[in-house]
């Protein structure tokens, strides 16, 4: 994407991913930080991978229930960002953005590196987190994979079981990997966890829904189970047919299950939907 | 014979055939036919034949589901391998298998998580589509079996290897909370699960997913043809099947005379699988012909006057239904064709039922005779290390 206006701008385009998305630019933290933003009702703050933000068809979905906003992570942009040296660092950052966009409480999903953010995120403003959504969260990496490190076939597989849907899928650029996989490597550490960061999840009392596909070849399903047992509101549900890109693979699916999440929070766990055939 | 065999499995498919008087070849056959002492007669009968088919040698007793006939009384094998499970403390037990698609996954894995442990890890399992019948018996849609079949399949792994509670959220199947008690007590995976291998779809997923195959009836040579797909999915996926991963089922009917073995086993095959629908209104043999053809991949579109829907573009044609011979014949004959089998397909499981009762019950005298017969001509040389 590229971004320099500084007022919320609709690229009205039906039928084009990301097509009812605006954009604009707020100061936090020294950064012009680009928010990607769609929809009306609740705000869902969407944090992106490594990658940097990307439209996807089951955001699109979700901004015809919210007001989504998807937000370029300070060092993604055209500025360099030397100031964090860990996710504590970039959500704060992340959380003055939030401020300036206004907004008092939210729903947040994360997706990768940014479910890392966002884990960090809740972790240090849990009142304002009203749920977590985590999508493949990148925090603890076992038997995992360096995107960067793949070749063109295998990481087209890596991030997805259906490369036909959604966005175009290609390996990153060069250039964009030489200006941002240092920040990227110092953020997400060796993905290992440590006692102290374990007994700091076990006092989250946000509401966390952690999703992974079941096909993800970038963050193992197996870490899935670490969040479920760490976090003491939480739950765990797998993508079937999906890698690690869901929101790509199965837009509708990830759609209805984030919705619904947002939606109800736990009582998502209850089927609400009508049984009768015939009175 | 020459020793180019090593040791061949031999298992014994227990169908349970109601030994009432004549039921008819309709399906669905009328309840009102079933005759409890009948009922109580023919599972106490097929136990004492699978007692026999131990004394016999045979290595694992197996069941399969079948709904709403008499020609085999196991619409929950579950229930009849935990019983035979509990009798039978030494033989391994099979369940070969479950229809999964017109089942909840993860009742099936609650279930035979139970099982598992209620028989100490003798269990395996197949996970099939079924036959076309099937797709009656609870209004499933038979388009969907070859997906279902499949995502069930991956669902129940999880169900038995997920340390934590978790959802699925599928393509057929939807559940927002799944922790199985018990856990499987052969970990960390459970039973091996075996996947037919009858379509070559199937053997390319078994073979991706690290799971047995299994054919039925089918002729050994394009069985051999599907074992090479699986062959190359499995290397593709990171693994190298044994002969102890694949298995074939055929009938079963040995006697010291070939031409008794053939009148015995004739007696009620006449017609063999068809007959077990030749009581059925056209309508409804026409009906079931458009499901079997749903299953081999043809689309639903409109019906047409054969009851047919064209098939999909770019779908390749259904394979012909081909069937094998059975066993059947003087030890020698059987012994000399299931070598053959092994040998072209390469299966180290050969399952097999005694006879193929579709026009009534073979009575169980009959069936144990046959198995004691097999038990001293067949399984030794099958046990033996080089056949």
């Amino acid at each position: 994407m590229t971004h320099s206006e500084t007022t919320t701008t609709t690229i009205a385009a039906a039928g084009i991913i990301g097509g009812a998305f605006g954009y604009r630019t707020v100061t936090a933290a020294g950064f012009d930080v680009t928010v990607f933003e769609a929809g009306d009702g609740v705000p869902l703050v969407c944090l992106p991978g490594a990658g940097g933000p990307r439209y996807s068809p089951a955001l699109d979905l979700l901004a015809q229930r919210f007001r989504v906003l998807l937000i370029e992570l300070p060092g993604w942009g055209d500025e360099p960002n030397d100031a964090v040296a860990d996710f504590d660092g970039l959500a704060a950052q992340v959380a003055a953005a939030v401020d300036a966009l206004g907004l008092t409480s939210y729903h947040l999903l994360g997706t990768s590196l940014g479910g890392a953010c966002a884990l960090h995120l809740a972790l240090a403003d849990p009142e304002r987190v009203i749920s977590l959504t985590l999508e493949a969260p990148g925090k603890f990496r076992i038997d995992s994979a360096d995107p960067s490190t793949l070749g063109p076939e295998a990481f087209v597989r890596a991030f997805r079981t259906h490369p036909e849907r959604g966005m175009p899928i290609e390996p990153p650029d060069p250039e964009f990997l030489q200006r941002v996989w240092p920040l990227v490597g110092r953020l997400m550490g060796d993905g290992s966890l440590d006692d102290a960061f374990a007994a700091r999840l076990s006092t989250l009392p946000t509401r966390t829904l952690v999703l992974f596909g079941r096909n993800d070849g970038v963050i193992n399903p197996v870490n899935g189970p670490t969040y479920r047992r760490l976090l003491p509101n939480s739950t765990l549900l797998y993508v079937h047919d999906a890698a690690h890109d869901i929101q790509n693979d199965r837009p509708e699916a990830f759609a209805d299950v984030v919705g619904d999440f947002v939606t109800r929070g736990m009582n998502f766990l209850i089927n609400e939907t009508d049984g009768l055939i015939n009175p | 014979m020459s020793s180019i065999l090593g040791r061949v499995k031999l298992e014994f498919f227990q169908t349970f055939a109601y030994q009432g008087p004549d039921h008819g070849s309709t399906w669905p056959a009328p309840p009102q036919a079933c005759d409890p002492g009948w009922t109580a007669a023919t599972y106490a009968g097929g136990l004492d034949e699978c007692a026999a088919a131990v004394d016999a040698g045979f290595d694992a007793l197996t069941f399969a589901e079948h709904h709403y006939s008499p020609k085999q009384l196991t619409p929950n094998p579950v229930l009849l391998a935990a019983v035979a499970g509990q009798r039978f403390g030494s033989t391994d037990i099979g369940v070969f298998g479950t229809d999964l698609p017109i089942n909840n996954p993860v009742r099936i894995a609650e279930e035979y998580a139970m099982l598992d442990n209620l028989l100490g890890g003798r269990l395996r399992v197949a996970m099939l589509r079924g036959t076309p019948n099937e797709y009656f018996t609870y209004f499933d849609n038979p388009w969907e079996a070859r997906e279902r079949v499949e995502e069930g399949t991956l669902l129940i792994k999880a169900c038995w290897a997920e340390p934590e509670p978790f959802g699925w959220e599928g393509r057929y199947y939807r559940f927002r909370n799944i922790a199985v008690w018990p856990k499987v007590c052969q970990q960390p995976h459970g039973p091996r699960i075996l996947f037919s291998a009858n379509s070559a779809d199937g053997a390319v997923f078994a073979g991706t997913h690290g799971l047995d195959i299994g054919f039925s009836y089918m002729e050994p040579e394009r069985c051999a043809a599907h074992v090479t797909l699986y062959r190359e999915a499995a290397a593709a996926a990171g693994w190298e099947p044994t002969a102890d991963n694949i298995q074939y089922r055929h009938a079963l009917w040995v006697d010291e005379s070939e031409e008794r073995a053939w009148a015995s086993f004739g007696r009620y095959a006449e017609g063999g699988l068809f007959a077990l629908f030749a009581g059925a209104s056209d309508d409804t043999r026409m009906a079931l012909g458009k499901v079997g053809m749903a299953m081999a991949g043809l689309g639903r579109g409109a019906p047409d006057s054969s009851g047919l829907a064209p098939r999909e573009p770019g779908a390749p044609p259904p394979p012909p239904m081909t069937v094998g011979p059975p066993f059947v014949g003087t030890p020698d004959r059987v012994l000399a064709q299931m070598r053959a089998v092994a040998e072209v397909v390469g299966a180290g499981r050969i399952e097999v039922h005694a006879g193929f009762p579709v026009t009534g019950a073979i009575p169980t005298a009959d069936t144990l005779a046959m198995l004691t017969l097999a038990g001293r001509e067949l399984t030794p040389v099958a046990h033996a290390e080089s056949w």
